[in-house]
């Protein structure tokens, strides 16, 4: 009997914990933050994810298409090569999120085979597939554009840009282009991660 | 049977709800772009919809703001708005701009209007495409005078006092205030691909983006069309403006 009601304090105690870090992370999320649109997303492994539950670590975002055969291959090479330069001690808060822009054709089993393709490890990387609606919406608090053309290939423009989410989600830092320093990326990163 | 019955009637009834609530059905058919690409795609298909017959007015984004407090101006984040968000509202009354066009409000909050009342924002096709409609016909760019009154709005300064919404001029689908009134935000502004520094070159910087050769060749022909499109592709969603509105639209859902 007294083993139970140990046993009920443990988890009422963790609970209340629990729920006050739940809490604190709503309270303290700063005027700032793009964690305040509150959308849903699938992601490669068909699991639904709220995109607040991102706080914590520090979120290295791109916009991309599986099937792009220009610049997305570039910004993946690059985003290789960041996560390849950061310290060993920011890698653990570091996340890598790819946004996909054709959530109609890049299905959560696409974005699956593109991870093991690209050889993308499940720890740090993450892809999704959303509501058009909150692709654009989130792809509006980015300041990426993009248009689907009506070419054979169904490419879709869209702004080459690398941003970096603190942990609270800020937008800490954006490259823009091709030719934009990496090095510079990688110096911001570990900046905000070891805030 | 029966339940098929009260499927069809329901959804008849939503309909019917959207026309009472003052929109119109917009029946489908093509708009064309500013922008062609090269494979000579001149067309869009559109299908039809519903389209708010008036621009949202204070009164109705007022009342909007004080059910979802998340956008009342007091409580916005700056990240889904600058700060003149609806800096004409001085305090809960009114008064004589209650029924005039909501302005000074960003692209992320009238999206949540239009949410909250199961709307949505209009895309560039459907909004272009009821706008192309003069007084009295659906494709107004075959009456020249009617481009020329829509060019004489775009040169005028913006006036001090917006009219009221229901004082403002129909087109041919008995939409009011689609010119001459404010600018209005669509869906999909975001699509809308003309870099910063580019704005006088119809090429797209092809380090910016991707796929952007394939967006080329202008179609000059409709000025005013050209600086909407620009107004757009400059357009950053947590933007407010004195005189830019937006109105709602929903779909029409196949009920055969």
């Amino acid at each position: 009997m007294n083993m139970n009601m140990n046993i009920i304090k443990i988890i009422a105690i963790l609970l209340l914990q629990y729920c006050a870090c739940l809490s604190v992370a709503a309270a303290e999320l700063p005027d700032e933050s793009i964690y305040y649109i509150e959308s849903d997303w699938i992601n490669h492994n068909n699991e639904n994810v709220n995109i607040t539950s991102l706080q914590g670590k520090v979120q290295v975002v791109a916009f991309v298409y599986t099937y792009c055969e220009h610049s997305c291959p570039i910004i993946l090479a690059k985003l290789k090569y960041i996560e390849n330069n950061i310290s060993p001690e920011d890698k653990d808060k570091v996340n890598f999120l790819l946004i996909s822009l054709d959530p109609e054709r890049d299905t959560p089993a696409i974005l699956n085979d593109y991870m093991k393709e690209k050889e993308l490890n499940e720890e740090h990387w993450q892809m999704f597939n959303g509501d058009p609606d909150d692709v654009l919406e989130l792809a509006a608090l980015f300041g990426v554009r993009y248009k689907p053309m009506n070419n054979t290939e169904k490419d879709i423009a869209h702004s080459n840009m690398i941003s970096i989410l603190d942990k609270a989600g800020r937008i800490h830092y954006q490259m823009k282009g091709l030719d934009a320093s990496l090095e510079q990326v990688v110096v911001e990163i570990s900046k905000t991660a070891q805030k | 049977m029966a339940s098929l019955c009260i499927g069809v009637l329901l959804q008849y009834s939503s309909i019917d709800a959207h026309a009472e609530d003052d929109m119109v059905v917009i029946p489908k058919g093509h708009y064309t772009p500013l922008f062609k690409s090269d494979d000579g795609v001149k067309t869009i298909a559109v299908e039809s919809f519903y389209i708010d017959k008036y621009p949202v007015t204070n009164s109705q984004f007022h009342a909007f703001t004080k059910q979802h407090t998340k956008w009342d101006k007091a409580a916005i984040k700056p990240v889904f708005s600058d700060s003149n968000y609806l800096k004409h509202f001085s305090d809960d009354v009114m008064g004589d701009i209650a029924a005039q066009p909501v302005t000074n409000v960003s692209w992320f909050a009238a999206k949540a209007y239009c949410r909250s009342v199961n709307k949505r924002l209009p895309t560039t096709s459907e909004w272009e495409y009821v706008a192309k409609a003069s007084q009295n016909l659906a494709d107004g760019s075959k009456e020249p005078e009617y481009k020329q009154q829509i060019l004489e709005w775009y040169s005028r300064p913006n006036t001090v006092t917006l009219p009221n919404v229901h004082e403002t001029q129909a087109n041919y689908w008995q939409v009011y205030g689609m010119h001459g009134v404010v600018w209005e935000l669509v869906s999909d502004f975001n699509t809308a691909l003309v870099t910063g520094e580019s704005r006088g070159d119809t090429q797209l910087d092809k380090q910016l983006f991707c796929g952007a050769g394939a967006a080329s060749s202008v179609d000059p022909g409709d000025y005013a069309a050209f600086m909407r499109y620009a107004m757009r592709s400059s357009y950053s969603a947590h933007y407010t403006i004195e005189s830019l509105g937006f109105r709602c639209a929903s779909d029409v859902k196949e009920i055969r």
